[in-house]
């Protein structure tokens, strides 16, 4: 019998529905295989030999079983790095025989068609991918088991140390703070019918005017109040657009949810075969599926097929002239934008009044969201962006991360976490290369060369970490 | 390697299994308790406050719950709760519709087990896990409606999520802290160098008989200080024989800068065996955190007192230490009747 291993009950569904009866599916919820909980379980001394052994020993010895007498393997879980390691684990487990056939299969959609196509194609297990989560996996239990107590001995019992959530504290308190210098000006005006529109004050070479103090917004809103302002022109013109479909990296910080809620309604249309696969870095489209959608469901999955279709837009802008006399003529230029905020119809030389206007900053660095923070760890190398963005999650989940104004700010307790990371633990935490996970999995080094030099710094922070005060040992010096 | 045609007729190769390039440890037998039981959470008030609801909120999460109704005949509860939030998943509201209860935790747990497997089954989106729960509701009873969900739902709703999610840190059980603070002290001195000069004041101490046996000063705090009287004090065990941890002494030692060097003073409290003076010696460190050496000192005293050790103290801060006196320490304990 060939078998075919999942990680999911839906996906389970889905190739059912899609192969023959030939085909046994085997599905694993969850890290069915892990380090043990009661141990270190990374031998340092010995190349970083892990111990691994069952969470969840029902499931595990009934695969072993199935997969010891399997023709052949599939391997089709998510293809992240986490469930190739951790497909490769179970194999390992099961002492799979020698001469099984052992092939991974990358389902980019859950449709019957995408099924076939996966199983047309299949590759072996990617060791260099192994390697990389394995990498990972060695780090954040280096990590998480040796420096967690002694940061609560410290900080208190609800402190725990992440290899990912430390990075990402450290990349949040370091962010520059946002001090504008320059800033440019926004107005509402209104028609005689009262609707409303934005428009931004312009040079008249159409280029932004910028304001080197706060103050004179103020000053031009109280004069505008007593200006005649108009349309001086309007315009439109019809663009045409290829299709774009959005990435991962693209629809956290499109949607309009947090990046873990995202992440978890984009898979959930991924395992209803609605969407190809969102944790690969290719674009995701629509499949052919259909059916209803409802909720944030249907926000998501109309923003990615919105994106992933040509389209022609219609933009509209108009330029409006505010103009008052005082010492002399004064006239000032705005210019409003379809693509800003929905445009009411207008006419030339309409009659518009002034409602009120106000300053915004530019030039400042874009503020650090949750989804510009995964997106950074992301890039830097550190882990799949799935795995980023839960890092991040869990920061706010643990009340360490809120946003203020749009930013991610540190909470209190997390700014005494960050204060003893950077006393206690050097630069381990504010290097994001330090373990490039991604360069493990290009085959650019290898796990060893880079949990080597890890460990070495790991060890001297170890060395250096000052212990709480203990009872003193004291003893007749001896002669 | 083809593969075997019956096997994968339109493939050209198969794969086989590759080594293990971690040489991983297999052999390992531990387990974990497989099947966790289902979170319930007790409610009193059942139609308590409801939370604020924000102009600003949006649909956010749908889960089945457990909720328990205590009383008499404390009932376990699923139902279905279909929640909306603001853009930060704060201020949650919304409504709940219950599906069953049983007088019995296991069998509400394995219920609650059946419909989410067959939701899971179904692939049902968690926006879509309303209706399905809606109608499960129905089918036990007609009359189930949603209503508003109580402050005891969503709080219920919580502890269901933080119970399905996997949090991606890997932080060790609380009893393994301390193992593993001896073991990462361990490895760390594989890359310290020992060669750290010795404080000048355990040198002085040496010379007057004591040897500070454990003390590593690029680890452990320093001692408590009292600035007016230039006084360091440790609290400490002393142990006169080395090979002997059934003759033990709770002690609070003081080293003053003299013009001379240094004088010492030990306060003996608390004989008895290593763990029954090492227990002292962490509570006397307790009183100092909270309120200074001169609370550990009151309380060293108190101890003193109520085991006949008070006598030893010639002095405000123990006994003054020299040579001679340590020796005198040491062939006193040695006659210690040990209470177990």
């Amino acid at each position: 019998m060939k078998r075919i291993l999942v990680s999911t009950l839906a996906q389970s569904k889905r190739l059912r529905a899609a192969l023959d009866d030939d085909w046994q599916i085997d599905v694993y919820m969850g890290r069915v295989i892990d380090l043990p909980p009661h141990a270190l379980g990374i031998d340092v001394a010995h190349d970083f030999r892990p111990t691994y052994g069952a969470t969840q020993p029902r499931i595990v010895n009934r695969l072993r079983k199935a997969l010891q007498a399997a023709e052949a393997i599939y391997v089709a879980t998510t293809p992240t790095l986490d469930a190739e390691a951790h497909a490769w684990r179970l194999l390992r487990l099961a002492h799979v025989p020698a001469t099984t056939p052992v092939m991974r299969v990358t389902l980019q959609a859950l449709t019957a068609a995408g099924i076939r196509d996966a199983f047309a194609q299949p590759r072996p297990l990617d060791m260099q991918r192994v390697e990389a989560a394995e990498t990972l996996r060695a780090v954040e239990r280096l990590v998480g088991y040796l420096l967690t107590p002694l940061a609560r001995q410290s900080l208190g019992a609800d402190v725990s140390i992440g290899y990912v959530t430390s990075l990402a504290l450290q990349q949040i308190a370091a962010q520059p703070p946002a001090i504008p210098t320059r800033w440019g000006l926004r107005a509402q005006f209104e028609t005689r019918a009262g609707e409303r529109l934005e428009a931004e004050l312009i040079t008249r070479e159409g280029r932004r005017v910028t304001l080197d103090r706060h103050d004179k917004a103020a000053r031009l809103t109280e004069l505008l109040r007593t200006a005649a302002c108009w349309v001086a022109e309007t315009a439109e013109r019809t663009v045409a657009r290829d299709a774009a479909p959005l990435s991962l990296a693209q629809l956290i910080t499109r949607a309009p949810f947090a990046p873990s809620q995202t992440l978890a309604l984009a898979t959930a249309l991924y395992e209803r075969g609605r969407i190809t696969c969102p944790l690969v870095d290719d674009a995701i489209v629509p499949t052919d599926v259909d059916g209803a959608l409802t909720g944030a469901a249907k926000v998501l999955f109309d923003l990615i097929a919105a994106e992933a279709a040509p389209k022609t837009e219609t933009l509209r802008g108009a330029r409006i002239r505010a103009w008052w006399e005082r010492d002399q003529s004064v006239w000032l230029t705005f210019r409003a934008r379809e693509r800003d905020t929905p445009l009411p119809a207008l006419t030339d030389l309409e009659a518009l009044h002034f409602i009120d206007a106000q300053a915004f900053p530019i030039g400042v660095p874009a503020p650090l969201t949750e989804a510009a923070l995964a997106l950074a760890l992301h890039g830097q190398g550190v882990a799949d962006l799935s795995t980023c963005i839960e890092a991040v999650s869990a920061l706010v989940k643990q009340g360490d991360v809120e946003t203020q104004a749009g930013r991610l700010q540190l909470t209190a307790r997390a700014q005494q976490i960050s204060a003893w990371l950077t006393a206690y633990t050097g630069d381990l935490f504010a290097d994001p290369h330090a373990v490039r996970v991604d360069a493990i999995a290009a085959g650019e080094t290898t796990r060893l060369e880079v949990l080597r030099p890890f460990w070495a710094r790991l060890q001297s922070v170890l060395a250096t970490v000052p212990r709480p005060p203990r009872p003193l040992l004291l003893h007749p010096a001896e002669v | 390697m083809a593969p075997p045609t019956h096997i994968a007729p339109d493939i050209q190769e198969a794969f086989f299994m590759p080594d293990d390039p971690f040489d991983a440890d297999w052999s390992a037998a531990w387990e974990v308790v497989e099947a966790e039981p289902l979170p319930f959470m007790e409610t009193e008030d059942l139609f308590g406050a409801l939370p604020s609801d924000d102009e600003a909120s949006a649909w956010h999460d749908a889960r089945l719950i457990g909720v328990c109704r205590p009383g008499d005949d404390p009932r376990y509860e699923i139902g279905c709760i279909d929640l909306y939030a603001d853009a930060d998943g704060r201020n949650p509201a919304g409504q709940y519709v219950p599906l069953a209860n049983f007088g019995d935790e296991a069998v509400a747990t394995a219920f609650y087990y059946d419909v989410q497997g067959e939701a899971d089954a179904q692939g049902l989106l968690k926006s879509e896990l309303p209706d399905f729960a809606f109608d499960r509701a129905q089918a036990f009873d007609p009359d189930a409606a949603w209503r508003p969900a109580t402050a005891e739902e969503i709080d219920a709703y919580s502890l269901q999520r933080e119970f399905e999610e996997v949090s991606p840190l890997d932080v060790p059980p609380e009893p393994l802290h301390e193992q593993l603070i001896a073991q990462g002290a361990a490895l760390g001195s594989g890359g310290r160098n020992h060669d750290f000069e010795d404080p000048s004041a355990f040198h002085a101490l040496r010379e007057i008989g004591i040897d500070a046996g454990d003390f590593d000063p690029a680890q452990d705090p320093p001692p408590f200080y009292d600035a007016q009287t230039g006084t360091a004090y440790w609290i400490g065990v002393f142990q006169p024989d080395r090979d002997d941890r059934n003759h033990c002494l709770t002690s609070i030692l003081s080293l003053e800068k003299t013009d001379d060097g240094y004088a010492a003073q030990l306060a003996p409290c608390v004989p008895g065996d290593w763990d029954k003076a090492h227990e002292a010696a962490a509570f006397l460190i307790l009183q100092a955190q909270k309120g200074g050496i001169e609370r550990a000192l009151d309380a060293a005293e108190g101890m003193a007192l109520a085991t006949d050790q008070r006598d030893l103290w010639e002095a405000e801060r123990g006994l003054a230490l020299d040579a001679t006196a340590t020796q005198d320490l040491v062939d006193y304990a040695a006659q210690w009747e040990i209470e177990r």
